[in-house]
């Protein structure tokens, strides 16, 4: 079975918008650093945890243990600020925004603009190092909801800022979060207040734009009592042949009966079939489900990324509390993933889920990596978990590390994982019934995804599919 | 010890020996001195530091007082007390046993390896056997090579087994320790299967708590030659097997299969790997634990899958059983695998006895107790059962029942 190579080149969002920016001078020391803050203007305290991050961060040495193999990175040949050029600092409603800006999310399908604000879905729009445009605030504002950029939150509601920032992954956790708790720039803040069912989806799209910047946001989403919120995130990046990075924390906070749903649909420029560009995808996510019966849910849908590196997790503090990790990370070309996520089970009867589809081609490497950890005081903890991974084409790897530490016996911990191909039978017995070999290869990996996809809500679920199938369209042979 | 006494004992240790064995103990002390611990895979290694529980380790050479018991059984066997042959009985024709001393120079193109561990083992290389069997037999009966050890040092046997084509045979490895001596016992083992052979290798360890164990097993085989080896350990202080089963042709066959009862602060290390160098191979796995007091527990199991090995099957499941709240358990199942047509799955769970099938054990009459005898039994049994010998099993099985009654806060198993 062979299939035509149709396509050259499939990835639609390549382009890039010809745009003035301001950037700081390259590289990164204590004064670009208090720029940043003085730009955004910052209260002292952030200020201090910026420089308290950089000064940990410089005792640091670039992690060694990870399944990828990443070029030395030069920390200071990169843009840590880059935005727009207007004539503000921020951009206070829509119409002050750039007509070159508004056209490249409209390009990307986002709908920043009037008419098209009705899709019911709120949206943050992070334009390289700065907050483009949020939708719908004042629906969301009617219910009590802050929906904003993290450097308005910083400016308007500092005391939940300061109260949570860090307080999930700080600074100290590993080399990239000190990075990012040093220079951060912008990202989406999210307080849904006690007992609100968000009425909207709320979504935040990153597009990194400048050259030879790096994209460090930092997003924090606080559901308090017995609130609900859906999230999702998605991103895309213009094709170049250097490699760019992208350094982001996310953090999530619920504290009893709340619940949080964060899905993210990953479509960073993924570099060419060489494998020359592309962006370094290097995130810290972690939730904390502090309250009692609180929920935090992870879906990623991995496609993109010259190096995807992340380990969205969940610390499972309260009791009952429950968290779960569906993802798919699909590599093709030269594209390497380490991707997992940490269940720490602290709580009495916490529950955790974890289902992870690998699908790797051509010359990827994909890693699952995960730990579930039960502690000594989570008595009648519970997790299962389950990792496949598909194979296609005979130069690829599969890998799948998983790390198991149970420290109480009434704990029950589960875990599989299988690993296998399209089978000549599989596309054979599709082909009988009439479709190409290519449309039956797109089945039976969406097929594979089933479980992972049916979490997504529905727009995005399509989404998924669609770049599934657009992905491998011209890597399977 | 630390590594000066180690390194003493191991000094004293050369008196009596010569020729080439000497330039290769001197080597290799030579060069555990200048790395001592170093020398060791970090990663591999992560949940185990040996250097520490060597120095828990107090030295104290003193003979064991009372007579050696009988561990005398209808299996052929060749004894070794603390490392030094000793005596042999039953043996079969088919089966030819040389002594690694007197032909050293035939087999140290083995001793590749050159971690802290194996340093230490050639350092202190003592005598073991070369097994040989012979082409086109079948050996109905095991082979038993018994370790005696009474005192408290440095132990470091070596075994290898050379099976050739088209044979059948069952070894057992079964190291037993008598009194509470403090001691280090290091072992090697390497195994040959050829062509179209059939190899059961079961390696037995019951330890008391003040031991350190540390063994490492590794298997070549040849094409349509299948090797399954079983490993049954009752824990002593520290106690590491590293397995390494490599599949060099098509139709290799390899097996895996553990158990292993710790108890109160006992720690077990199980490592192994299955190596698929070839298309057209298979493997199987099975781990089981079962931890009681304050014991450790940690599993490693790596299934590598090298590019172009096509059309590869490969399973492994992990069980871990916890019988108390301060046991532990770190389960690591690992998949490496570099090429398409591929089968390979692995699972593992952990947890503890169901309430519910105690209870129904209660409801038909069988006391508490009893029934989480049974229940833990049959849970560790299933490892034994894959042994194919029945001579051999029942053997195992017999050790088995007696440590979980011996051992654990479960009751008697009658």
């Amino acid at each position: 079975m062979k299939i035509d190579d149709k396509l050259q080149d499939n990835y639609k969002y390549g382009f890039i918008t010809e745009i003035e920016t301001e950037e700081f001078p390259k590289g990164l020391s204590e004064n670009i650093i208090r720029l940043i803050s003085e730009k955004k203007n910052e209260p002292e305290w952030l200020l201090d945890y910026r420089l308290k991050a950089y000064k940990h961060w410089l005792t640091l040495t670039h992690p060694e243990w990870q399944y990828c193999k990443i070029p030395k990175i030069d920390f200071q040949d990169i843009y840590y600020y880059s935005k727009p050029k207007t004539k503000k600092n921020a951009y206070s409603n829509l119409d002050e925004v750039d007509s070159e800006l508004l056209e490249t999310f409209e390009k990307l399908g986002i709908p920043l603009t009037e008419q098209k604000r009705l899709m019911g879905v709120a949206v943050d729009a992070v334009f390289d190092s700065v907050s483009v445009g949020t939708t719908h605030k004042e629906d969301l504002e009617k219910v009590g909801v802050i929906f904003c950029s993290i450097s308005e939150a910083v400016e308007k509601h500092p005391e939940l800022v300061k109260k949570y920032l860090g307080t999930v992954v700080p600074y100290s956790d590993n080399f990239y979060a000190a990075l990012n708790s040093a220079v951060f720039s912008d990202g989406s803040f999210v307080y849904i207040p006690k007992g609100v069912k968000c009425p909207l989806d709320l979504s935040t799209y990153f597009r990194i734009n400048a050259k030879e910047s790096g994209q460090f946001e930092r997003t924090l989403i606080i559901a308090d009592e017995g609130s609900y919120v859906n999230y999702l995130e998605g991103c895309t990046a213009p094709q170049r042949d250097e490699n760019q990075l992208h350094a982001a924390i996310v953090e999530l906070v619920t504290l009893d009966d709340a619940e949080i749903k964060y899905s993210t649909v990953q479509n960073w420029y993924a570099g060419d079939k060489e494998g020359k560009g592309g962006i370094y995808n290097f995130v810290t996510k972690r939730g904390q489900c502090r309250g009692k019966n609180s929920k935090i849910s992870w879906t990623q849908v991995e496609a993109g990324s010259a190096i995807t590196w992340k380990y969205p997790s969940c610390v499972l503090l309260g009791e009952n509390s429950q968290g779960s990790f569906y993802s798919v990370a699909l590599t093709n070309h030269y594209m390497q993933a380490d991707t997992g996520t940490k269940m720490i089970h602290v709580g009495k009867n916490t529950k955790s889920t974890i289902v992870s589809k690998g699908i790797s081609a051509e010359k990827s490497q994909n890693v699952y990596r995960g730990l579930v950890k039960i502690m000594p005081s989570a008595t009648g903890a519970r997790n299962y978990s389950q990792c496949d991974s598909m194979l296609i084409g005979d130069q690829c790897a599969a890998n799948t590390f998983p790390s198991i530490d149970v420290k109480n016996n009434t704990a029950i911990v589960e875990h599989e994982a299988t690993t296998s191909k399209i089978s000549a039978d599989q596309i054979f017995y599709l082909q009988s019934r009439g479709f190409t070999s290519e449309k039956a290869v797109s089945l039976i990996v969406n097929g594979f995804c089933k479980d992972v996809f049916k979490t997504l809500p529905l727009e995005f679920s399509v989404e998924a599919v669609k770049l599934i199938e657009m992905k491998l369209e011209n890597s399977v042979g | 010890m630390n590594i000066e006494i180690l390194s003493a004992i191991a000094e004293k240790k050369l008196e009596h020996i010569n020729g080439s064995l000497l330039d290769f103990r001197k080597n290799h002390l030579d060069q555990f001195k200048l790395n001592g611990f170093q020398e060791i895979s970090k990663d591999s290694y992560k949940f185990t530091n040996i250097e520490s529980f060597f120095k828990e380790l107090s030295y104290a050479p003193e003979n064991f007082d009372s007579e050696v018991p009988d561990f005398k059984s209808t299996i052929p066997t060749i004894t070794f007390l603390d490392g030094e042959f000793f005596g042999s009985e039953n043996l079969q024709p088919e089966i030819s046993i040389k002594m690694v001393k007197s032909h050293f120079n035939e087999v140290k193109d083995l001793f590749t390896t050159t971690n802290a561990l194996s340093r230490l083992h050639h350092a202190f290389l003592q005598d073991g056997t070369i097994i040989e069997v012979a082409r086109n037999s079948s050996v109905l009966r095991p082979l038993r090579i018994l370790h005696i050890l009474t005192k408290s040092t440095v132990s470091a046997p070596t075994n290898i087994i050379i099976v050739n084509s088209n044979t059948k045979v069952s070894i057992i490895e079964e190291t037993r320790v008598l009194g509470a001596t403090s001691h280090a016992h290091i072992a090697e083992t390497y195994i040959k299967a050829h062509q179209g052979s059939k190899i059961e290798h079961i390696s037995v360890l019951v330890e008391n708590e003040k031991g350190i164990n540390h063994s490492t097993i590794t298997a070549q085989v040849k094409q349509d030659a299948s090797f399954r080896s079983v490993i049954v350990s009752a824990s002593g202080m520290m106690n590491r097997k590293n397995l390494s089963i490599n599949l060099n042709a098509p139709g290799a066959h390899g097996e895996s299969h553990a158990l292993f009862l710790t108890n109160g602060s006992e720690h077990c290390d199980i490592n192994t790997e299955i190596n698929h160098r070839c298309e057209d191979t298979t493997s199987e796995q099975m781990a089981k634990g079962i931890l009681d007091g304050e014991s450790k527990g940690i599993f490693t199991g790596k299934i590598h899958i090298f590019p172009r090995s096509q059309r590869v099957a490969s399973s492994q499941i992990n069980k871990n059983l916890l019988l108390s709240k301060r046991a532990q358990v770190h389960s690591q199942p690992q998949l490496e695998i570099f090429a398409d047509d591929v089968k390979c799955s692995h699972g593992s769970t952990t947890g503890q006895l169901s309430d519910d099938e105690v209870f129904y054990f209660e409801t038909r009459g069988i006391p508490m107790e009893r029934a989480r005898n049974l229940l833990a039994l049959g849970f560790g049994l299933e490892v034994v059962q894959k042994i194919e010998n029945q001579e051999s099993r029942k053997h195992i099985q017999d050790i088995v029942k007696n440590k979980l009654n011996e051992k654990f806060s479960i009751g008697d198993i009658k």
